[in-house]
């Protein structure tokens, strides 16, 4: 009784025709001690509740036919049961759907969708009714009764429930969401589907008026306005190099399409330059063609050609040419900042460590060695010596991004050249150095002088000679020092132990 | 094979809670890329080089192994008093609670038939059976205090090798691999050579992986045919046929790598490609052939024989290409003196003439090569010989039993004193009297060399963490240079 109770007030709401009404006819229904969700939940079980007049007054349709075909004289009583059982669903269903209508709203486009919807609902609903609580009242055992019309608004019940299943369906999934699947839409539709341009402003022209925006209304905007308003300052958040930028923010209704009084801009570029609203700020004022244009075009809707994918474009250079910057940024303060800040020197410690990584794991693919001393210090040992086949002067360049970090380096058996150990100038933390059996010979040696902490040099099969030796006593952190089978004499040793007598010298062993 | 059932084994409950949970919340709380990235690479090559737990002394590891384990006091420890008891009984206090190998009723003492004398620098008293080992002695560190817990051949190797006295530990050289993995791509990170015509009595156990992942056991190359059996391609199967064979496995390996994430498939996978690279790169390493006459001379090599003297120079081609360890078996030093093939007479001075000018010559071309500053040699046994005659069943050879109570051995190299002796033993060479260093000791001592702290160098199996000392081990620090 309760669902005929709201089809009775949603049936004088709908009579009263008042549909543009602030506040729906049913609201007077709703008690004054449910709380204030309950329509709105009540609303959203529609879409739950109509499946189920849906399927029962089809199966009692269905009973119906087939006892017709079968010649029964009497109805059939599971059809009864479905037709009571789907009519008070239905019922609920449309006062629910009624609600649901109201409070969620739907697009504008789809608003015959809405009311073909609404109305056949409520039809099938109302046949439902009848049939169940006034024609099958008066059916009497034996066939005596009306069956016919029994029989016929059941059909009929069942036919409108399921059309208005359909636009349901529509309004929830779209319109040909069904048979989509069998006749899909043409390639084009859905391809402009996938790029649609950003939302138009509300009021304003899909089509150019009098005014060309590209030929008039942009040089204005490009010549007085962009430089605040643009790309770089987006003062007061307007940009008017872009649509989006323009109608960016809907509350300071800068342009309000076809009501050129009611658009800011108009407003201030036509204020006297004394006034603190004045546009173009601090310039000289906007001349009266210009203004006029600005007025048409307004006027006429504020058409602005869609130019959402120079957006786009213009939005991914910015944002490489941010991670570009900042990546670069980002190296050069960690080559460079000595900070106290913990964080500044956590991001400093991580950048490094990526750099270094990325360095790594280039000598790491040709099977080289780059590994920390140990875990608990992070200076690299390197070892270029394992890659076949022999590394060259033009692999040196590997090491460029681990030069602050290497402290043991061997370039034993490799092809690299005297200019290219030069090449790669001091490596400030290098202890130990590996460059035996290379070509290796004195004007590579100044390289070793460039490196502050060189401890250990393995020179052992180098072309090096006694002038080479001389060079190394310029290494004032040098310990060890292995030479055998170089150029180099007892004499030269000689001159090098007096010079440094800390150094072991390591020559052949008798 | 039943698939299912090898996942289910694959993925334990453990497997799960922690490589899908925690595993999971870390990796997501990490930068994403670069700790999957790792933990890939990881995954990936299990031999990828890493750190150490702190800065190693050394890179790499030569262990010399006279397997039967030669006599201390022959070699290295000199006894002078047990020439003054030659031949009379042994004191009583040797025999209680003792129990030998083959020593039966009251055994005699026995003096050593080989001078002593101190050479180099630091003086150190070696016997006139290693004249090219005088030479050395100078960059050697000996410990005359060694003591192990057994006393028979296959359980002290174990031993000393595992931290077990059983077959099912993983061996020091994997141990090392597992922590650093190995420096070159192209070669196993852990060979194994045999020389003197027997396998170690502790079987590949000694230089097994046991329950780490298999990629890290030792890898055995022979020095007469193909170095390492199976590797060459057959007749008929040409590089690049190989080379695509291999790319067809490695994509199924990876499925059911992916499928099952067992470690073992992907040691599959790292092994078949070693093997293809070391089809170029072992035959190369292995070839002494083109070392220099002067060299050959000098460790007295003839290529294409099996000896500790080839073996040797192999050893130090090995290190000088980034080999992490290389592990030498040398058999025949178990003088018992039971026959003229094992007596103290005739063959331990023809043993040693085999290794005495190779295994100095070792030390001396790793030190003028510059590879000694980070390489570190062991020579051992693995345990000692006793002070007095065997004499087993009556025999009138001279020999010397088993013996774990006290031994030398010495160290060379990265990371230890030179010309140093550490601990000392009694009059008779029975016991330790100075700073005995147990196995589990020198276990702890060449992984801290190696820059690793043997009591976090762990690995978790059937719910247990695991090292190379059991729950025992001390650095030596005294040795430490």
């Amino acid at each position: 009784m309760t669902a005929a109770l709201a089809l009775s007030a949603l049936a004088t709401t709908a009579l009263a025709g008042d549909a543009d009404a602030s506040e729906p006819a049913w609201m007077q229904i709703v008690p004054s001690w449910a709380p204030s969700w309950l329509p709105q939940l009540a609303g959203r079980g529609h879409v739950v509740l109509v499946h189920f007049p849906i399927a029962l007054l089809i199966v009692a349709a269905l009973c119906e036919f087939w006892g017709a075909m079968r010649r029964q004289i009497d109805a059939s009583r599971t059809g009864l049961t479905c037709l009571v059982l789907g009519a008070l669903a239905a019922g609920v269903s449309a006062a629910t759907g009624w609600i649901n209508a109201d409070l969620e709203g739907s697009r504008a486009s789809m608003a015959e969708t809405l009311s073909l919807h609404r109305w056949v609902g409520v039809a099938a609903a109302g046949a439902a009714l009848v049939t169940a609580l006034v024609v099958a009242p008066l059916l009497r055992p034996g066939g005596r009764g009306p069956l016919g019309l029994y029989r016929a608004g059941v059909v009929i019940a069942a036919m409108l429930v399921g059309v208005a299943g359909h636009f349901g369906g529509s309004l929830v999934h779209g319109e040909n969401y069904f048979w989509s699947v069998i006749f899909p839409q043409s390639e084009s539709a859905s391809a402009s589907d996938a790029t649609k341009p950003a939302p138009w402003p509300t009021g304003m022209a899909t089509k150019p008026g009098t005014i060309d925006f590209e030929k008039i209304i942009r040089p204005i905007f490009e010549t007085r306005c962009v430089e605040c308003h643009g790309p770089f300052k987006k003062k007061g958040g307007l940009r008017l190099d872009l649509r989006a930028g323009a109608f960016a923010h809907p509350s300071a209704h800068s342009i309000v399409p076809g009501k050129p009084d009611e658009s800011d801009l108009l407003h201030r570029v036509t204020l006297p330059p004394s006034d603190p609203d004045f546009m173009p700020d601090g310039d000289k004022p906007l001349n009266p063609d210009e203004i006029t244009a600005l007025r048409t075009w307004i006027s006429e809707g504020a058409h602005w050609p869609d130019d959402s994918a120079k957006l786009a474009e213009l939005q991914s250079r910015q944002r490489n040419a941010e991670l570009d910057e900042g990546i670069r940024s980002a190296f050069e303060d960690a080559v460079s900042i000595d900070s106290n800040d913990p964080r500044e020197q956590a991001l400093v410690r991580r950048t490094k460590e990526r750099v270094a990584k990325i360095a790594a794991d280039a000598i790491r693919a040709k099977h080289g060695v780059v590994v920390d001393l140990g875990a608990d210090d992070p200076r690299l040992s390197v070892d270029l010596s394992v890659i076949a086949p022999p590394i060259g002067d033009a692999d040196l360049p590997l090491l460029e991004n681990l030069r602050p970090t290497i402290a043991w380096l061997n370039l034993s058996r490799t092809a690299i050249t005297d200019a290219g150990l030069v090449s790669l100038k001091g490596l400030p933390e290098l202890e130990r150095l590996r460059l035996e059996w290379t070509a290796i010979g004195d004007s590579g040696l100044d390289f070793a002088a460039t490196c502050a902490k060189l401890g250990t040099l393995n020179l052992v099969g180098t072309k090096m000679t006694d002038a080479g030796l001389a060079k190394l006593v310029a290494c004032k952190q040098l310990r060890k020092l292995f030479v055998w089978k170089t150029g180099v004499t007892p004499e030269g040793i000689a001159k090098f132990k007096a010079a440094r007598p800390e150094v072991e010298v390591v020559e052949g062993v008798q | 094979m039943n698939l299912s059932h090898e996942k289910s084994h694959a993925t334990t409950r453990r497997h799960f809670l922690g490589q899908f949970g925690l595993g999971a919340l870390a990796l997501s709380m990490l930068d994403g890329r670069a700790a999957g990235a790792a933990l890939a690479d990881a995954k990936r090559d299990p031999m990828a080089p890493r750190a150490p737990h702190f800065v190693p002394r050394a890179k790499r590891v030569i262990y010399l192994h006279m397997a039967g384990s030669p006599p201390q006091q022959d070699l290295f420890d000199p006894k002078p008093k047990l020439n003054e008891l030659n031949g009379q009984p042994c004191p009583d206090s040797f025999l209680q609670m003792e129990r030998f190998a083959f020593i039966k009723g009251h055994p005699t003492i026995l003096g050593s038939p080989y001078k002593f004398a101190p050479h180099g620098q630091a003086g150190i008293t070696t016997s006139e059976l290693l004249p090219h080992f005088q030479s050395i002695s100078d960059e050697v560190s000996l410990i005359n205090s060694m003591y192990t817990d057994q006393f028979n051949h296959a359980p002290a190797q174990l031993f000393l090798y595992t931290g077990a006295p059983r077959p099912e530990r993983p061996s020091m050289g994997a141990w090392a691999t597992y922590g650093l993995g190995t420096d070159n791509a192209d070669l196993p990170g852990f060979v194994v050579l045999v020389s003197g015509g027997r396998q170690p009595d502790g079987g590949k156990a000694t230089f097994g992986s046991g329950w780490l992942p298999s990629v890290y056991q030792g890898v055995q190359c022979r020095t007469v045919g193909d170095p390492v059996l199976y590797v060459s391609d057959p007749p008929g199967m040409d590089r690049a046929g190989r080379r695509r064979s291999l790319d067809a496995l490695r994509d199924l390996n990876e499925k059911q790598a992916a499928y099952f994430g067992d470690d073992e498939t992907l040691t599959r996978i790292s092994q078949y490609e070693l093997a293809f690279r070391m089809q170029v790169s072992v035959p190369d390493v292995m070839d002494i052939s083109k070392e220099p006459p002067e060299v050959h001379e000098m460790y007295g090599t003839a290529p294409g024989k099996q000896s500790l003297a080839n073996n040797c120079l192999l050893a130090r081609r090995l290190v000088e290409r980034g080999v992490r360890f290389v592990q030498i078996f040398d058999w025949g030093w178990d003088i018992h003196g039971t026959g003229p093939s094992d007596d103290l007479i005739t063959h331990l001075p023809a043993k040693c003439k085999e290794m005495d000018r190779p295994v100095a010559a070792l030390i001396k071309d790793l030190k003028q090569r510059g590879l000694l500053d980070d390489t570190l040699v062991v020579f051992s046994g693995e345990f000692g010989r006793t002070a007095m005659n065997e004499a087993r069943n009556g025999s009138t050879f001279l020999g010397r039993d088993h013996h774990p109570h006290c031994f030398s051995i010495w160290m060379a190299g990265a990371g230890v004193k030179r010309g140093y002796v550490h601990g000392a033993t009694d009059e008779l060479g029975y016991r330790i009297t100075k700073d005995p260093v147990h196995i589990h000791d020198l276990q702890a001592t060449i992984l801290h060399i190696l820059g690793m702290d043997h009591e976090r160098l762990t690995y978790r199996f059937q719910g247990r963490d695991f090292r190379l000392t059991d729950v025992h081990g001390k650095v030596v620090k005294a040795l430490l240079a």
